[in-house]
């Protein structure tokens, strides 16, 4: 496991921690009697909740980017990972696309230098640098 | 994307570019939200006055930041797998989308070299002004008739007088010149030979040099065929240059026989394609146009069914190499026709002659007023003076064989009738049953009675289907009967009574009408008419077996009397008549009429001076039997003038004459004969103590004798004798019951007179005190004598019994005049009927005197 992986994996106990936090802050509260002992109960909740924030603010995660349309697919209460796919798939369209357009020029490519060169003999050896120059 | 780099260079491709829009580091978000906790947390801890808002708000924020933190949770989980990966995706959609756009703007480019390229194309060389430079060293440049010809008129006529004289030698030394050619005249250099089709020109250079053809031209053909679609190819220059190298290398043979075998074959041909253009611009026709084969076929009539495979082949006929015309008509060859000048005149004397023959083989062409017709253009069928029905009825005879053309008119001429005479007879108010299917016996009933009146092979087949039988029946009738009409070439109507059984109708019986037209006018008179014909039927039912003869014009049916029913003294016929009162009503009045031969009076039944007498009653249509009442009637008459007759006979007086009833004296005594020869008495008859028994008596004679006449001759005579034995036992009886009742004497004997039965009486003497009772008991019974006379068997029974006995045995006793006609028996008295009264008088005065 990487370095940023151990770290994301540390945040994400953290933030599974805090979120147990808030559960038994809000029972302590909903339950709050004024007392003493519920008093400091509270305070001390409270303070580990607060060290918990300050270790998420602290935590080294520079490396990890977040685009902004997952942050919204979260927001909206969607699975990211449908985002993810969603994202692969259009990829790959867009990647057979790129492939029929290249192939099709190529033929193109390949008919042009061939009349051309039919047409115009003394062309030939510009049409075929230009034919070694585009065969990616 | 830079390729030339990459082709020179040779090495990895670059890194993709990386892409930061729009992507923040994890660390920024968790940094940034942590801090908005806290805050968001210190503020409300702080903040809020007093305790329970506070807990409110603080519970509310816990809740919100949990569920936000929940969606960090979910965050940091899918940053550990994805986010890395995720960022390169990026990277690569958006270098694909670059070499897309790279690719878009490719094309564009393309577009433009294409146009921009355009007029870069170079002209062709001019090749033919070259040679012409090539050979004359100039190009030829038109004239524009500027330049004067080198040779003089005069030397060109010249020249072509001479080659006159040369061709015309040369042709007439042609061998073998076919006929057609002989037509021709020369000038101008050139042979002008004329054929009947066409015509064309010959030429040739010297008198050793073969002809050859100038020109060719059809004549003769339609002017109106040089239309748009280059008809004019007889005549076309291009076609006219093939035929001429053709008829050239022919005539360098000079060979005729051929250029004319050319030459007509080619004219057939240009015919016949000429033809087939022609049948391009007709209508209704099909044509397929076999130019391998040398043969058009037309199809005519093409829309129609009846006439379907009609068509004309035109072709080449062999013999004259002429074009000829075949026409088949459905399928059959009719005609072979040459010389057709017009195509269209041809096709439409076609038509009309195809339409002749058909409606030649139509039976009948009119249908009411309209007649039947083929359009001549389409072959469809259509009717002049046409109406909706008609129209209707077209669907079927167009999309029928033409062999069923004559039965279909028929069914439809049926069809036709029927309608007329239903729609007749639904508007005055018949009703039309279509629930009756009658079998094939009761089909096969009628038309052996129908035998005679139609002809017999065609209707005897119509008959036996359902479909020409219609139904009617009207509400006043009686059920079960029905007009029904059989519709072929006629309508023949019946009237029936037709029973339906389990949705099996039988016909009962059935009389043929005499109705030949269905009107308006004559529908009232239909209905009295049907009407009548069911009561006729009716009543000659109900008459069975007797003889009779129905008048209709008179409405009356004449019966034999005796076989109708027997009534003595009556006069041979009896006539019987009913007429209808008005349908409406449904009901009808029938009379029976009859004459009597003796004068007889009868209290309830008016006969008129000379006899005659006249039953009349108004019937409803719908009764179930007629002449039930009439019959009754007349039956009780003929019973009464019976019992008259016989009464009379017994010289009997007869003092009350009824339909059913009939008094009559015997003696001083009434007797009154109800209907079934019940015995009535009147209470001061002395019978009538009795009538009881003498009504079982009377039965039991009834029962035991077979003429009736001869039992009520018993009984009277049985009345009239015993008469004087039982008037006297009567006053006896009646005595006895006024002594019981007034005088009261207890020393004497009481008696009491028993009537056991009609020929057995009985007088009881007893004493009331019981302790010295004596009883005794006088018997009279009746018997009869050799002569059928009445005898009285007297006897007496009893305690003193043998006292009694003494006055039987004495003879002394009852040998006086007294008691004549009186025999003594061993221990009984036989007396006769003079002695009768006597002998009672006798026996009673003694016993009541002990």
């Amino acid at each position: 496991m990487s370095e940023v992986e151990n770290s994301i994996q540390e945040t994400s106990n953290t933030i599974g921690h805090l979120i147990e936090s808030f559960i038994e802050l809000g029972i302590l509260i909903h339950d709050f009697q004024g007392t003493e002992t519920s008093k400091e109960a509270l305070s001390i909740k409270l303070n580990q909740t607060i060290d918990d924030l300050k270790l998420l603010q602290s935590a080294p995660l520079q490396e990890v980017p977040i685009p902004l349309d997952v942050l919204q697919y979260i927001e909206d209460g969607r699975n990211p990972d449908v985002y993810t796919r969603e994202f692969v798939e259009a990829t790959r369209k867009s990647n057979q696309y790129l492939r029929g357009k290249m192939n099709s020029f190529k033929n193109l490519r390949e008919v042009l230098g061939k009349k051309i060169i039919n047409e115009f003999p003394e062309l030939e050896s510009i049409v075929n640098d230009i034919n070694d120059r585009t065969n990616g | 994307m830079d390729t030339k780099v990459e082709h020179t260079q040779q090495q990895e491709p670059p890194e993709l570019a990386h892409i930061t829009t729009n992507i923040i580091p994890l660390s920024t978000v968790l940094r940034k939200f942590s801090e908005f906790s806290y805050a968001e947390l210190s503020h409300v801890i702080q903040t809020q006055p007093n305790n329970d808002a506070k807990k409110k708000k603080l519970l509310e924020l816990i809740v919100y930041l949990r569920q936000e933190y929940m969606r960090l949770y979910v965050l940091t989980k899918w940053s550990k797998i994805s986010a890395k990966d995720f960022t390169k995706l990026i990277d690569i959609l958006a270098w694909l989308r670059q070499q897309t756009d790279y690719f878009t703007n490719l094309i564009w480019a393309v577009k433009s070299i294409n146009q921009s390229l355009l007029s870069a194309k170079l002209p062709n060389p001019d090749l033919i002004t070259a040679l012409e430079v090539l050979n004359n060293g100039r190009p030829t440049l038109p004239t524009h008739n500027l330049l004067e010809s080198r040779i003089t008129t005069k030397k060109i006529l010249e020249t072509l007088e001479d080659l006159n004289v040369v061709i015309s030698m040369k042709f007439a030394l042609v061998e073998n010149l076919p006929d057609e050619f002989k037509d021709y005249s020369i000038k101008d250099g050139r042979i002008s030979i004329f054929t009947k089709d066409y015509k064309f020109e010959l030429s040739a250079i010297d008198e050793n040099s073969p002809f050859f053809i100038i020109n060719f031209k059809f004549i003769n053909f339609d002017h109106d065929q040089n239309n748009d679609q280059g008809i004019n190819i007889g005549n076309n220059p291009q076609v006219s240059k093939h035929l001429i190298k053709i008829c050239n290398e022919i005539l360098r043979a000079d060979n005729f026989q051929e250029l004319h075998r050319v030459l007509t074959n080619y004219t057939n041909t240009v015919k016949l394609y000429l033809i087939h253009t022609k049948l391009n611009e007709l209508k209704n026709i099909k044509h397929v146009y076999h130019a391998d084969k040398f043969q058009i076929v037309v199809n005519y009539w093409i829309n129609s069914f009846v006439f379907k495979n009609s068509y004309i082949e035109i072709g080449l006929s062999k013999k004259t190499e002429k074009i000829c015309y075949k026409w088949y008509k459905q399928g059959e060859f009719q005609e072979l026709f040459e010389d057709v000048d017009h195509v269209e005149d041809f096709l439409k004397e076609i038509y009309y002659k195809h339409s002749q023959k058909s409606l030649k083989k139509i039976e009948n062409l009119t249908v009411n007023k309209s007649v039947l017709q083929i359009n001549e253009l389409t072959g469809i069928f259509y009717f002049k003076n046409s109406t909706p029905t008609l129209n209707n009825f077209l669907k079927k005879l167009n999309l029928d064989d033409f062999n069923n053309i004559n039965e279909n008119l028929r069914s439809l001429r049926r069809d036709l009738k029927f309608n007329e005479a239903s729609t007749i007879l639904n508007i005055t108010g018949w009703i039309q049953n279509d629930l009756i299917k009658l079998n094939l016996n009761d089909f096969k009933k009628i038309s052996q009675s129908m035998l005679n009146g139609l002809d017999v092979d065609e209707s005897s087949n119509n008959i036996h289907n359902g479909k020409n039988w219609k139904f009617f029946t009207r509400n006043e009738w009686p059920s079960n009967w029905c007009l029904m009409l059989f519709i072929d070439n006629k309508i023949k109507p019946f009237i029936g009574n037709v029973r339906s059984i389990m949705g099996q109708s039988s016909l009962i019986s059935f009389t043929e009408l005499n109705i030949e037209f269905f009107e308006y006018k004559t529908s009232k008179n239909l209905i009295n008419y049907v009407s009548k014909k069911i009561m006729i039927h009716l009543i000659t039912q109900e008459l069975k077996n007797s003889e009779y003869k129905v008048v209709e014009e008179s409405n009356l049916i004449i019966v034999k009397t005796d076989t109708f029913i027997k009534i003595p003294d009556c006069s041979d016929v009896t006539y019987l008549s009913f007429k209808i009162d008005d349908p409406i009503k449904k009901t009808m009045l029938i009379k029976v009429k009859s004459r009597l031969n003796k004068e007889i009076k009868i209290e309830d039944f008016p006969i008129g001076s000379n006899g005659v007498f006249e039953l009349s009653e108004t019937i409803e249509f719908k009764s179930v039997s007629i002449l039930k009442n009439f019959i009754d009637k007349l039956e009780k008459l003929s019973k009464i003038i019976e019992l008259i007759n016989f009464l009379k006979l017994e010289k009997l007086n007869l003092v009350n004459v009824k339909l059913d009833e009939l008094t009559f004296k015997y003696g001083d005594h009434l007797c009154t004969l109800k209907d079934d020869l019940k015995i009535q008495l009147p209470p001061n008859n002395p019978h009538n103590v009795y009538a009881a028994s003498i009504q079982k008596f009377n039965e039991y004679i009834r029962t035991s004798s077979q003429n009736k006449a001869d039992s009520v001759g018993k009984i009277f005579k049985y009345l009239q004798d015993s008469s004087e034995l039982v008037t006297k036992l009567r006053k006896f009886s009646e005595i006895a019951e006024n002594q019981f009742l007034s005088n009261y004497d207890l020393s004497k004997l009481s008696y009491q007179v028993v009537f056991k039965n009609p020929t057995f009486f009985s007088i009881l003497y007893y004493k009331k005190n019981s302790s010295n009772r004596i009883a005794i008991e006088l018997t009279v019974e009746i018997k009869l004598n050799d002569q059928n006379e009445f005898i009285y068997l007297f006897k007496i029974s009893g305690d003193d019994q043998s006292k009694f006995k003494q006055d039987f045995a004495i003879t002394g006793s009852f040998s006086s005049k007294e008691f004549s006609d009186v025999l003594p028996l061993n221990d009984s008295l036989l007396v006769g009927s003079k002695g009768l009264n006597n002998t009672l008088d006798y026996f009673h005065n003694k016993f009541l005197s002990l």
